[in-house]
């Protein structure tokens, strides 16, 4: 967990340096592609990381009115746990 | 986007040092409006991503309000553009975001609210454009620093919205 603390405050750092090149840098053209997918791909290293953490721990998702019983079954094979409210 | 905006007359000091910062953002236009009496900010962000090896935009639009008698500003604005032929794959990594909490969110600082729309799975009529209401509240301080957050919490809100779309690839 402390690894990933780590790793995940070396990604924002990371992706925010990037973000700034974007904003200030004043990139153009393929350089600003990369940049961009490089925002990206450290964004969705972070996006793993914390879907591997809320793995960890129950989902509870709280639903309120109507809903798609194939939705919520979908869902709920991927391990998220819905709490109907209202009808 | 760039260019010719903003430089219109803020007569409030903090709102002037945003219109003065946003000059040098080629991605975010702005400008001092009134509502009545009030006067407060407004800011079109655009945000790019690459999906499908093309440069798509996700629209922000922010308003600024300062309460010197409270010494905060509040900061409160819509996400929309978010389109996507994978909407039902798209709405489901949303959920699964909030399903885990807020904590997700709280990384970057910004406040999700409202999302009826998007918290009720209605597979057969799913929107085609999701929208999000976002807000941050900052304190009034030295004007300098004030302009610093600012600038650091557009750059919060571009973490957070490039969170969201990591769900558009995820497997």
């Amino acid at each position: 967990m402390k690894t990933n603390g780590r790793k995940l405050s070396d990604l924002h750092n990371e992706f925010k340096a990037k973000s700034r090149q974007l904003y200030f840098g004043q990139v153009s053209g393929q350089n600003r592609k990369e940049v961009i997918l490089d925002r990206q791909r450290i964004v969705k290293e972070i996006w793993q990381i914390k879907s591997s953490e809320s793995q960890e721990k129950p989902n509870n998702l709280r639903i309120a009115g109507s809903h798609s019983s194939e939705f919520v079954n979908k869902l709920g094979a991927k391990g998220i746990v819905f709490r109907h409210v209202g009808s | 986007m760039s260019g010719d905006k903003c430089c219109n007359e803020c007569s409030n000091a903090y709102l002037a040092k945003l219109c003065q910062l946003i000059e040098q953002l080629s991605n975010i236009a702005g400008e001092c409006r009134k509502d009545g009496e009030k006067e407060y900010f407004y800011l079109c962000i655009e945000i790019p991503f690459i999906y499908q090896d093309e440069e798509h935009t996700i629209v922000v639009d922010i308003n600024i309000y300062v309460d010197e008698t409270k010494l905060q500003a509040k900061f409160e604005g819509e996400i929309f553009g978010l389109s996507t032929d994978d909407t039902e794959h798209f709405m489901e990594n949303v959920l699964r975001i909030f399903s885990s909490g807020l904590e997700a969110f709280e990384e970057f600082n910004w406040i999700v609210s409202g999302p009826s729309d998007i918290a009720l799975p209605m597979l057969d009529n799913l929107p085609k454009t999701v929208k999000l209401r976002i807000g941050r509240f900052e304190p009034l301080n030295d004007i300098v620093e004030f302009g610093n957050k600012f600038m650091e919490s557009i750059i919060e809100l571009d973490g957070f919205i490039s969170f969201l779309l990591a769900s558009f690839d995820d497997e």
